[in-house]
């Protein structure tokens, strides 16, 4: 199956969830009279809200899930148990936006890249945070202008191994071993509020320190992407992202060469609120390539790992 | 509310099929950029010479104390300078490398039986099993063992046992599995067996006529992939044991240095190349088929670096294959190589990839890290056989010179004047102490005797 044709389908699965929430034609509130958030999300821990008028959709409690992941580090089994909240929040009567998305917790599972496999233990914690401004605020429609904070990491042991002896063996690029990212970015688009839904469409360009994978060394790249998340309503909320990036160019004197990395990635998201609880069902591609230009040399070697697919499927339990 | 549990449904099993279908992808060849080989075209051999003189090595103990780094030229490394090496007549270079098996097992008998030159297996070389019974290396009793022990990292570290080389016999009973791949009930004392003359005779033939080395180890203490890797990358590039990864296709290589020289190079296999090490299949940019090898062979029209699989478990001798079936495909692509047209610029470098948890008798040494931040195997894996066939390479001559793989890999860069991929093939030696380039050589080799038919006789 292709890339397109993987697209193609979360396309088709988001158009058949737009189409049928039209059936089901959003009520539209006066912003005076909005309804809040359901009793739960207002017990988690949040940036203090503004009035009544603003959009508030907060989740917060514990998650446990698992999942499998295939790449060039091989395969693994990952299960996690987190504290994790996630928001959309609006103030200053709809003018300013804040979206997060944070957990912190324990790791661990099998990894499959080596014959026989292990299992690995460690903890890990996310920070994802934008702020954003809506120019035109009393309007349900907006354009939006935004600024956003990423920070990603993972440290994991092996089971029954000395920390001393860590390195002998794979890195699993984000599932375990020890890596991490950090990126900020400039996001510009459009946000629609009303006071049961939000749609928010952005590009954006982003400068992000990967920390070094399986192989690649540690690097800084320039990306650029889009991202998509709609609260179809406060129950179901969806992201869909893509970027694309590049490093600077390297020079590797040894071999008179220069190299330029390039990752791209495309992640989406779906959780669903069920009562007291939620599902959140993730999925992940991403690939990694390179481009080596030799001084001495017409030839030029551009590379490219093989797609790195992951899914990961959670239960949320919220805190009361 | 009905339509909207429709709609997240609907999403839930979008994003499962997309994430889950892509899982097929992360199998496919991966994509190391090198399309420009099946265009390129190998470089006129230059007038064959002799008389090339070997300056002598003073570099020992720099490349000892790991002094030398990636890019660095074999002029840096072993005072041999460019001029030198555009003397030396070899310009075609074939890797025969099987699969599994050491040095002990397979020519422990060659100190009796041709090569008083070779050290002997010590009869104090013991294993204990795990009754505790002493286990000595003993004759086998077939060509085809029925039992493939554990021989990934934690495995061959147990069995070297911090060099004591005393967990062969007992790793081989707790881990060995049988033709299907089943766990095996067995004692593990099959590890200490030894073939001799009589059971190999073109091997031992190929070990008393040809350059030898009796202290070639593997490149690690682990499996098939990440020993490879050595050989090709000049690091284990971040895998460390065989199963489903695969080293980055950005990782510098063999292929890009020779291609950037204006050298050529070709994967011969009816097989996966490489042994799978790299993913590859015969789809891939510079992979051929056997027919195709021996077509080029018998053409004269090889490329300048030939890697050369047999198929697996079958003629490449990995357990539980049968030996006598993998020499008979060794000896036909010898019988070819001699008569072939490039037979006075050809060397055949013949060694098996790691020791497959077969026993052997000498410690391995430790080497450099080939990249800082690598996974620190500094730690050579048990010895495996390691036979230079070539016109030039001395007669009857055994190497005592310690190495690994990336000692073929530093012979290549040698021979075609390429910096080093790592610190590790930086820091090796070139094998140029197997060789005599001066004139006069006989370049008709000798009457090879047959192989065996196979059927699992000894």
């Amino acid at each position: 199956m292709t890339v397109l044709s993987h697209l193609a389908l979360a396309t088709f699965a988001l158009a058949f969830g737009l189409n049928s929430a039209r059936a089901e034609p959003p009520t539209l509130v006066p912003a005076a009279t909005a309804v809040t958030a359901p009793a739960v999300a207002q017990k988690c821990p949040s940036p203090p809200a503004g009035g009544s008028a603003e959009y508030r959709s907060v989740t917060c409690g514990i998650a446990i899930g698992g999942g499998f992941a295939v790449g060039k580090f091989g395969l693994a089994i990952p299960a996690q148990a987190v504290y994790q909240t996630t928001g959309l929040q609006s103030y200053d009567g709809r003018k300013f936006l804040l979206q997060w998305d944070a957990s912190a917790g324990a790791v661990g599972g099998y990894a499959g890249n080596e014959h026989p496999g292990f299992f690995f233990v460690g903890g890990k914690l996310n920070l994802s945070s934008e702020l954003g401004y809506r120019t035109m605020p009393t309007s349900n429609w907006s354009p939006y202008l935004g600024s956003g904070l990423n920070l990603n990491g993972v440290a994991t042991a092996v089971v029954g191994q000395p920390l001393g002896t860590l390195n002998q063996h794979n890195n699993l690029d984000g599932l375990a071993g020890v890596y991490g990212v950090a990126a900020t970015r400039f996001s510009f688009g459009g946000s629609y509020l009303d006071p049961k839904h939000s749609l928010l469409l952005t590009a954006f360009v982003q400068e992000a320190l990967r920390a070094p994978g399986s192989v690649a060394s540690g690097n800084a790249y320039t990306e650029v992407g889009v991202h998509a998340q709609l609260d179809v309503t406060k129950n179901l909320n969806i992201m869909l992202e893509a970027l694309y990036g590049k490093t600077g160019q390297m020079t590797d004197p040894a071999f008179g060469a220069t190299n330029q990395g390039s990752h791209f990635e495309a992640v989406a998201s779906v959780r669903k609120m069920f009562g007291k609880w939620w599902v959140s069902l993730d999925g992940k591609i991403s690939e990694d390539g390179n481009k080596t230009t030799y001084d001495a040399s017409p030839l030029v070697f551009t590379t490219a790992t093989p797609l790195v697919p992951s899914i990961s499927l959670s239960v949320g339990v919220p805190i009361q | 509310m009905k339509i909207k549990n429709l709609v997240s449904t609907a999403l839930i099993i979008g994003v499962a099929a997309f994430a889950a279908s892509s899982i097929s992808c992360a199998f496919t060849a991966s994509k190391w950029g090198l399309d420009a080989i099946d265009t390129m075209v190998t470089p006129v051999d230059p007038p064959l010479t002799c008389g090339a003189q070997i300056p002598d090595d003073t570099m020992t103990s720099k490349r000892t104390a790991c002094t030398f780094a990636a890019g660095a030229h074999a002029a840096q490394t072993l005072d041999v300078s460019t001029s030198v090496s555009n003397q030396l007549p070899i310009r075609h270079i074939i890797i025969l490398m099987k699969e599994n098996r050491s040095f002990d097992h397979m020519l422990g008998k060659l100190h009796e039986q041709g090569q008083p030159g070779t050290e002997a297996v010590p009869p104090s070389f013991i294993n204990t099993d795990s009754s505790g019974a002493a286990v000595a290396a003993h004759h086998a009793t077939t060509t085809c063992i029925p039992f493939d022990p554990n021989h990934q990292s934690t495995a061959v570290i147990a069995s070297v046992a911090n060099g004591y080389m005393n967990g062969f016999v007992k790793n081989a009973a707790g881990s060995s599995v049988d033709p299907l791949g089943n766990p095996a009930t067995t004692d593990g004392h099959y590890v200490m067996s030894e073939y001799e003359s009589a059971d190999l005779p073109f091997y031992y033939w190929l070990a008393n006529t040809y350059a030898l080395n009796d202290r070639h180890f593997a490149p690690l203490q682990s499996g098939t992939y990440a020993s490879r890797n050595f050989f090709m990358l000049g690091t284990n590039a971040g895998v460390v044991d065989t199963g489903i990864s695969f080293p980055d296709p950005g990782t510098n290589s063999i292929f890009r240095t020779l291609m950037t020289s204006g050298y050529t190079w070709g994967a011969y296999s009816d097989s996966e190349p490489f042994s799978g090490s790299l993913g590859w299949t015969s789809a891939d940019p510079g992979v051929h088929s056997m027919q195709e090898f021996y077509k080029s062979l018998d053409d004269g029209t090889l490329p300048n670096v030939v890697f050369v699989d047999a198929e697996e478990e079958i003629e490449d001798e990995h357990p539980t294959a049968d030996v006598q079936v993998g020499k008979a495909w060794t000896r036909n692509i010898y019988q070819h190589a001699i008569k072939s047209p490039q037979w006075p610029r050809m060397a055949i470098v013949f060694t098996y990839d790691e020791a497959g948890a077969f026993a052997d008798h000498v410690p391995p040494p430790s080497s450099c890290l080939a990249n800082a931040g690598d996974s620190p195997f500094t730690e050579l894996g048990p010895r495996v056989p390691f036979i230079m066939i070539s016109p030039w390479a001395k007669s009857h001559y055994v190497s005592h010179v310690a190495h690994d793989h990336t000692a073929i890999t530093r012979f290549i860069e040698t021979i075609f004047d390429l910096p080093a991929l790592t610190s590790r093939d930086a820091n090796s030696d070139a094998l140029l102490d197997m060789f005599d380039f001066s004139c006069g050589r006989n370049m008709t080799p000798p009457e090879a005797p047959g192989s065996g038919t196979g059927g699992c006789k000894p």
